[in-house]
C-alpha cells in the first residue's frame, strides 16, 4: 500500500478545515424524534423477548448442544491483540494458527510465542499484557490468565487500575491493585517482579503483598521445596528489557517533552534527570514518532529537540541535558 | 464439519457494543451515537442534496426513525456508518421520487468511480498536499474520509489538527486519560493514513 508522510496528513486535515456542523436546533429536533422511536422500540423488544422466541431460542440451543456439543456455542472474547513481533502461535478447539495484532481472543484460547512477544489489551480496558518470547498461556476467562511457562508482563495502566486481572501459575495465582509487574514461570522457579504498584500473591497459603515504589522493585521468588523470598530489585535492569521494546503507540505530536519523557520513564524503568534544563509546557514534539520499542522512541525523539539523552545504566537514569557535540551518546 | 475460522478484530467492535448499550438503554451509548452520527448523516445527505438543509433534515429524521426500529438488526459486519449510510440512500432516492425537488443526484462517495472522478481532478504529477488541498473537490474528499472513519477517529483528528485542541482537552471532552487520548490519536492517524493511500492507489500517481 503507499503510504504518505506524516506531515502530509497534518496538511490535509488543516488545509481542508472543519466540517459542516449541526445546527442545534436541527439536532434537537432530530434527538427528541430519536429517543422516542428508540424507547418505543426497546418497548417492543422486551415484550417479543418474554414470549415465543425466548422458548424457541431456547430449544434451538439445546439441540445444538445435544447434536454438536458446547463447542458451537459462541465464542465469549476476552482480550485483542494490540501489537505483535516475531512469530507466535493462537490456538483453540484444535486448531491452531499464526496470531497477529488485531485478533481477537476468547476464553480458552491458548497462545504460545516463539522468537517474538506480543501484547493485549483484555476486552473494554486499557490493561496491557505483554507475553515474552517463548512463553505459553491461556485465557481462561475475561480476567484470568493461566501462565504454563515463560513471562507475562502486565500494565495495569492509570485508567484501570481495578480491572481484577489475575495470571496464575503452578498454583499460585497474583492480582494487581494497579500497578506493572512481570511474572515468570521456568522449570525449577517462579518470580514475581513488582515494578510499580502493588500485587497480591496467593500461594495457598497467607497471601503475600509485594510492592514497588520510589525507583525500587521487589521480587518475589519460590522454588521447589523452598520457602518463599524477597529481594529488592531494579526497575530498569535487563529482566524489564524485552517488555519495553513491545510499548503501546501513543501519539506523540505536540506532546509535551517531560510528559514523553515521564512516559519513557514508566515504560523503561529509567529516571529522568533534568541537567541544565528547566522544561516547561511549551517545550514539545513536533511530529509523531513509532512508540513501540520505548529507547528507540526517546532516541528519535531526541533527535528531533535542542536537549540529548544520556543513559547510565548502573544508575537507571535518563540524563537531560542541552544538546551538545559529545553529550549525545549512551554510556 | 465443523467450521472454525480465526477471527480478526474489525474496528466495528465497538459499533456493536455502541448498538449493545443503546438496545440496553444505556444513556451514555444513545447520547454517543447522537453525537457521532447525526453530524456525519447530516452531511452525507447534505452533499447529496445540493445544500438543501431542509430537505437534508427531513431525509436524516426519517432515517434515523428507521433505524432505531431496526437497531436490533446491525450485526456488526460493516460499520454502524455503512450502515446508516444504506438506509440514508433509500430514504435519499424516496424522497427525490416524492418530492421531485432535487436537481442533481451526486454519485455517492463510497462507490468507486467518485474516487476516480476525485483523482481525475487532481493534475498528474503535483505532489504538494497545499495543492491539493486548495481544490473543492479534495476537501469534500477529506470531510467524507473523517465522516468514514470508524469510531471517532474523524472526530479527535478534526479537535486534534484543525480545531487545535490540546490532548488535555480532548481528554476532558471524552472523559478518558490523555494517555488513551494519545493511543487513540495515533490509530486514528494511521487509519486516515490508510483511507487516503487506498485512493491514491485507484490513479494517482
Amino acid at each position: 500500500m503507499t503510504d504518505i508522510d506524516e506531515d502530509k496528513v497534518e496538511t490535509l486535515l488543516r488545509g481542508a478545515g472543519k466540517r459542516t456542523p449541526l445546527p442545534e436546533d436541527v439536532q434537537d429536533r432530530l434527538e427528541q424524534s430519536f429517543r422516542s422511536e428508540l424507547a418505543a422500540t426497546r418497548r417492543k423488544r422486551q415484550i417479543t423477548r418474554l414470549g415465543a422466541i425466548g422458548l424457541v431460542a431456547s430449544l434451538f440451543i439445546s439441540v445444538l448442544v445435544i447434536f454438536n456439543g458446547p463447542g458451537d456455542l459462541p465464542r465469549m472474547e476476552v482480550a485483542s491483540v494490540s501489537r505483535d513481533k516475531g512469530e507466535s502461535t493462537w490456538s483453540f478447539e484444535g486448531t491452531s494458527g499464526p496470531l497477529k495484532a488485531g485478533n481477537i481472543i476468547a476464553a480458552g484460547d491458548s497462545i504460545k510465542t516463539e522468537d517474538g512477544a506480543v501484547s493485549l489489551n483484555p476486552t473494554g480496558t486499557d490493561v496491557d499484557v505483554r507475553i515474552a518470547q517463548y512463553s505459553e498461556v491461556v485465557f481462561v476467562d475475561a480476567t484470568t490468565i493461566q501462565l504454563h511457562h515463560g513471562s507475562v508482563y502486565v500494565d495495569s495502566q492509570s485508567t484501570a487500575p481495578h480491572y481484577p486481572l489475575q495470571v496464575i501459575t503452578n498454583g499460585i495465582s497474583v492480582m494487581h491493585i494497579g500497578t506493572q509487574y512481570m511474572i515468570t514461570h521456568t522449570s525449577d522457579r517462579i518470580e514475581i517482579a513488582v515494578r510499580e504498584g502493588e500485587v497480591i500473591i496467593d500461594h495457598g497459603n497467607e497471601p503475600i503483598h509485594s510492592r514497588g515504589a520510589d525507583g525500587n522493585g521487589e521480587l518475589t521468588l519460590f522454588t521447589t521445596g523452598e520457602a518463599y523470598q524477597q529481594f529488592s530489585i531494579d526497575i530498569h535492569d535487563e529482566r524489564w528489557t524485552w517488555a519495553s521494546e513491545l510499548s503501546p503507540e501513543i501519539e506523540t505530536d505536540n506532546m509535551p517533552i517531560a510528559e514523553f519523557l515521564d512516559w519513557i520513564s514508566r515504560e523503561t524503568g529509567f529516571s529522568i534527570v533534568y541537567v541544565d534544563v528547566r522544561l516547561s509546557d511549551v517545550d514539545r514534539i513536533k511530529g509523531s514518532i513509532a512508540t513501540s520499542n520505548a529507547m528507540r522512541a526517546l532516541d528519535e525523539a531526541m533527535s528531533i529537540t535542542p536537549f540529548a539523552a544520556e543513559i547510565d545504566r548502573t544508575l537507571g537514569t535518563i540524563r537531560v541535558s542541552p544538546k551538545t557535540a559529545r553529550s549525545d551518546r549512551y554510556l | 464439519m465443523k467450521l472454525i475460522r480465526f477471527r480478526t478484530q474489525q474496528p466495528y467492535d465497538e459499533d456493536r457494543e455502541l448498538v449493545r448499550g443503546m438496545m440496553r438503554g444505556d444513556d451514555r451509548a444513545i447520547t454517543e451515537f447522537m453525537d457521532i452520527y447525526f453530524p456525519r448523516l447530516y452531511r452525507f445527505a447534505l452533499m447529496r442534496m445540493n445544500d438543501d438543509h431542509a430537505g437534508a433534515e427531513d431525509v436524516v429524521q426519517q432515517t434515523l426513525t428507521i433505524a432505531a426500529r431496526k437497531i436490533g438488526t446491525f450485526r456488526g459486519e460493516a460499520s454502524l456508518m455503512t450502515w446508516l449510510a444504506q438506509i440514508c440512500r433509500r430514504e435519499l432516492v424516496r424522497h427525490v421520487k416524492k418530492a421531485k425537488r432535487l436537481s442533481k443526484i451526486v454519485t455517492l462517495f463510497d462507490d468507486e468511480p467518485l474516487f476516480e472522478a476525485l483523482i481525475e481532478t487532481i493534475d498528474g504529477e503535483d505532489d504538494n498536499p497545499l495543492d491539493f488541498v486548495a481544490r473543492n473537490e479534495l476537501i469534500s474528499l477529506v470531510h467524507v474520509v473523517l465522516d468514514q472513519l470508524p469510531n471517532r477517529n474523524g472526530d479527535l483528528l478534526e479537535w486534534k489538527y484543525i480545531d487545535g485542541l490540546s490532548i488535555l482537552e480532548i481528554s476532558e471532552r471524552l472523559g478518558i486519560g490523555s494517555e488513551a487520548v494519545r493511543s487513540r490519536l495515533a490509530r486514528a492517524r494511521r487509519a486516515f493514513k490508510q483511507a487516503y493511500s487506498e485512493v491514491q492507489q485507484l490513479g494517482y500517481t
